[in-house]
């Protein structure tokens, strides 16, 4: 516990030393939070009102419902998060026959703009792991050369991440997988001005 | 060619696009403009846990957010900001008892840490109680003047001066447990 009844004994500067103030200057003064919160308050303000729902998104005719004008949110992130679950058990069963599987699927979940959308992601999705296949197979002569395929790889996967969170800013998988970037680059202390993972091409 | 600077939107603009036209992409820009800063003094004033800042910030947008038609601009926008985020943090330490009002906040309280060890400064900071290291984080660190605390804070500028000479104290006890001369700082 401490005990002020010395406080007299030594006196103190009430002003900062030049030490102390140099000190103090050199604290950093910003420091970026995750991605996902940006995500999580715009949300929440496009949820209060206070935010117009984001421009592109498909609004439905009064024929398609007579209660709503525009497609809640939910519907489309659970579209979404089930054509991802598709794409995932796809690559599970075998690219070429997962894809078309999946891509049939994608049909019945999606239509017209969103499904050509949606197929598009599971092509490029398909051609980034097929690329990632054949990275692995590369025998690097140099441990600097496999570290660097490895941040290309992340460096794809991190950005795809952040725009699946702006889908789904609620999903539990997508904010592991981006707290799990975030951790790293904090740990790396590879951040650029913006606060994000930079990788030189 | 010559290229053209590029101009800034300034944060007025963003917020009349945001109140008029609730305008997502004059948020998006507003935020990352303003997000980092107030994300490291919302962390440092809730003594450094990372969960409970981003809670705060989250908080601090939506209130701004709402409020944003009510500001007056006589101010400036980063400084309203922070006034917002502090009063959520006040709130949210002094609902969990971390938060003593400044006039009863002393260093013979018991309320300051004893330590044995040496720590570095951030630590020393996020050691201290809440009270203490909101007048030296808005003091010190932010560059706040006696009179804006004491009107953040609600308290006098007298009590705002004091709290800050015991939180320095406090912060070189923290550095120098020793009790060797005060100044070497790491």
């Amino acid at each position: 516990m401490m005990d002020d009844r010395n406080e007299g004994d030594r006196p103190e500067p009430v002003e900062l030393t030049a030490a102390e103030r140099e000190a103090l200057d050199a604290l950093p003064r910003e420091r970026e939070p995750g991605r996902l919160l940006e995500e999580r308050t715009v949300r929440t303000l496009r949820d209060e009102g206070l935010l117009a729902s984001r421009p592109g998104r498909r609004v439905e005719s009064a024929s398609d419902s007579r209660m709503s004008t525009r497609r809640p949110w939910w519907r489309s992130a659970a579209a979404i998060a089930a054509g991802i679950a598709l794409f995932a058990g796809g690559l599970s069963v075998g690219q070429v026959l997962g894809a078309r599987q999946t891509a049939d699927a994608l049909q019945t979940v999606f239509v017209g703009r969103d499904a050509r959308l949606a197929s598009e992601v599971q092509r490029t999705g398909s051609d980034y792991v097929a690329a990632l296949a054949a990275l692995s197979e590369v025998d690097f002569q140099q441990p600097a050369d496999s570290g660097q395929a490895l941040e290309v790889a992340l460096t794809a996967l991190w950005a795809a991440a952040n725009e699946i969170v702006r889908l789904a800013p609620d999903d539990p998988l997508t904010a592991r997988i981006l707290q799990g970037f975030e951790a790293r680059a904090r740990e790396s202390n590879d951040r650029g001005p913006g606060g994000q993972l930079l990788v030189e091409f | 060619m010559r290229a053209q600077a590029v101009v800034p939107t300034s944060d007025r603009i963003l917020a009349e696009r945001i109140v008029g036209a609730r305008d997502e992409s004059a948020f998006r820009e507003l935020y990352r403009r303003h997000t980092p800063r107030l994300h490291q003094f919302v962390l440092r004033i809730m003594g450094g846990d990372e969960p409970e800042a981003e809670d705060v910030v989250q908080d601090t947008w939506i209130r701004a957010s709402r409020n944003l038609g009510d500001f007056r601009w006589e101010s400036k926008f980063e400084t309203w900001l922070t006034g917002i985020g502090l009063n959520l943090c006040r709130n949210r330490l002094r609902s969990s008892g971390r938060w003593t009002d400044l006039p009863e906040l002393s260093l013979a309280a018991g309320q300051v840490e004893h330590r044995e060890d040496r720590v570095d400064l951030e630590r020393a900071i996020s050691l201290l109680p809440a009270g203490f290291r909101a007048v030296l984080v808005l003091h010190d660190i932010e560059g706040f003047k006696h009179t804006e605390i004491a009107e953040q804070l609600g308290v006098t500028e007298g009590t705002s001066k004091s709290q800050l000479w015991s939180a320095r104290r406090a912060m070189r006890r923290m550095l120098n447990p020793a009790g060797s001369e005060q100044g070497d700082v790491t």
